[in-house]
């Protein structure tokens, strides 16, 4: 009962993720099944929740493989109803005994709402974990590269409103921002670094580094506007059933 | 695999790309060329401004000085109601607005001082000016002000920021209210994964958001519902520039506008509204005693929007004080 109340809390406070980034710490344990719920910070806080299905592969190069899904919702900005939804694979590559790397590839498709409209958006994201990989415990640096080339919007009535009756004289073009499918070279780049302690059942997982969407502008943080360089998390994963 | 591959190219070559002009906010004066605008060279550079007049030429010239995070679109009720008297000389300030984007070495507090002798050679060079200046246009009325006391006719302030970096430093806390579970700030950071801050544009949009978050509810007497504020468009990477120049809350704050005004003997007035963190209480605490001469008038029931919220009695604390009236 108190194991059971304990992985309970633990599970709802501990479970800080990685944003965007899919919880492939799965592959250390044993079970076939695991899942996670938490909090991460990107900076903006969202509460997540994962499933992951793994599979062993013992004394082959690749260790351990399997299959994510994570829905990712934000806490503080929620409008109507927004979501992060990904799905994806990832392995447990052994390059020696201690010396390893998660990698994983993922796909998600979102919706987020804000003042200004409502957006789907759709990408592709690559993380890779390479470093040591002990018995107990796991300190690997952290690479990402999550590239969300489209975007549907859907202009809200503020931002049409805002530009209403724009040219007193009338003498320019603009009517309103514009609705529909874009294309755009929205690219995030993640680097940190994680230390993970787990058990067979049980993972816990402290991360931190910075995070920069390359722009032509040379800018990197402005905190006014909600710009800003981080990233980190704590991460709790715990294995449901399923013994391999 | 074939109809994925297709598929992709599809959306890829088939979507309009996001920072294409005119997708997200309007057109500069430099890519619509049916705009007004006149050319300036500051900092080295060759901008077009984006400027409206209101009024005779034969008037006294007055210039008015937007914020940040605006441009000067919400000022057109000011421009009209002066215009029976004054030749009221608008514009869009170098990288905000309608007027030309501009590069981050261009803008330092000292280019902005040259842009508006820029603009006074074109609109008024053999005159004196009278200068309105709201919130950052405030500060930078002073400091204008402060290098160039003999070209300043008159010179009125409404709720400017805080004029020294001591000041600023001070009030910094009631000015921003910061906090990481503020709902607005949240949407803001999260609108990045959505779309990329990659050029002008998406900075430019993400930005127009601050218009109505709540991280500035202490400007308005009600802050979750803070008045319109229309604006042509927030420079975004203006801002950021600006941001830079002035310095920050962490490192410290690094500017002086005040430096040379006791040389500016005449009376200024300074309006602050009853409800907003910049005013009246600051202005009479904070603003007034850097100034030879100044008196703060407070405008009732109103915050750091005031013209858009009490017109009315904006306008007469403005006409009671210039000389034309």
């Amino acid at each position: 009962m108190m194991k059971h109340l304990f992985f309970s809390l633990a599970f709802l406070i501990l479970n800080i993720n990685f944003v965007q980034s899919q919880n492939f710490f799965g592959l250390l344990n044993d079970g076939k099944h695991t899942i996670s719920a938490g909090l991460n910070a990107n900076p903006n806080l969202n509460a997540n929740a994962d499933y992951f299905l793994g599979f062993d592969n013992q004394g082959k190069y690749i260790e351990r493989y399997g299959f994510v899904a994570q829905v990712n919702c934000p806490i503080f900005s929620q409008k109507g109803f927004d979501f992060d939804f990904r799905v994806g694979a990832g392995a447990l590559i052994a390059f020696s005994d201690k010396f390893k790397s998660i990698a994983g590839l993922s796909w998600n498709i979102s919706r987020s709402k804000d003042l200004n409209g409502r957006y789907v958006h759709s990408g592709f994201k690559i993380d890779l974990l390479p470093g040591y990989y002990g018995n107990k415990w796991v300190f690997a640096p952290h690479v990402s590269l999550y590239y969300q080339p489209w975007v549907n919007i859907k202009h809200s009535e503020y931002a049409i409103n805002t530009f209403q009756d724009l040219y007193p004289n009338g003498n320019g073009q603009f009517i309103a921002p514009k609705d529909g499918w874009f294309y755009q070279n929205n690219i995030t780049l993640q680097t940190g670094i994680s230390v993970a302690y787990y058990q067979p059942n049980w993972h816990l997982i402290l991360a931190a580094g910075f995070q920069h969407q390359p722009n032509r502008l040379g800018l990197i943080a402005l905190p006014d506007i909600g710009i800003m360089p981080f990233y980190g998390g704590l991460n709790f994963g715990y294995k449901i059933f399923g013994d391999q | 695999m074939k109809l994925l591959f297709i598929l992709t190219a599809f959306l890829l070559l088939g979507c309009q790309k996001i920072d294409e002009i005119g997708v997200l906010v309007p057109p500069t004066v430099d890519q619509d060329p049916n705009l007004p605008s006149v050319s300036v060279n500051v900092a080295g550079r060759q901008r077009l401004i984006h400027v409206r007049t209101f009024g005779s030429e034969s008037n006294p010239p007055l210039f008015i000085l937007h914020g940040s995070f605006t441009d000067t679109r919400p000022y057109r009720n000011i421009c009209e109601s002066l215009s029976d008297k004054y030749y009221v000389v608008i514009w869009d300030q170098r990288g905000c607005g309608l007027s030309e984007r501009i590069s981050e070495d261009e803008f330092t507090l000292e280019s902005a001082v040259e842009e508006i002798n820029a603009m006074k050679a074109i609109y008024a060079p053999n005159q004196k000016v009278t200068i309105i200046g709201q919130s950052w246009g405030g500060g930078l009325a002073t400091l204008y002000t402060s290098k160039n006391p003999e070209k300043v006719e008159q010179l009125l302030l409404i709720e400017p920021m805080p004029l020294t970096c001591d000041d600023m430093q001070k009030l910094y806390k009631t000015i921003v209210q910061f906090r990481y579970d503020n709902g607005s700030w949240n949407n803001m950071a999260r609108h990045g994964q959505a779309i990329s801050p990659r050029d002008h544009e998406q900075i430019d949009y993400r930005a127009m958001m601050i218009l109505r978050s709540t991280m500035t509810a202490g400007y308005h007497c009600d802050g979750n519902n803070p008045p319109p504020w229309q604006v042509h468009r927030v420079g975004g990477f203006l801002e950021y520039v600006r941001n830079k120049r002035l310095g920050n809350p962490m490192s410290g704050f690094t500017y002086n506008f005040t430096q040379g005004i006791q040389n500016y003997t005449d009376t200024v007035r300074i309006l602050g509204g009853s409800c907003s963190s910049l005013g009246y209480e600051m202005q009479l605490y904070y603003s007034k005693p850097h100034f030879p001469n100044a008196e703060v008038v407070e405008i009732k029931d109103a915050g750091h929007r005031m013209n858009m919220e009490k017109f009315d009695e904006v306008m007469v604390a403005i006409k009671s004080f210039l000389k034309e009236y």
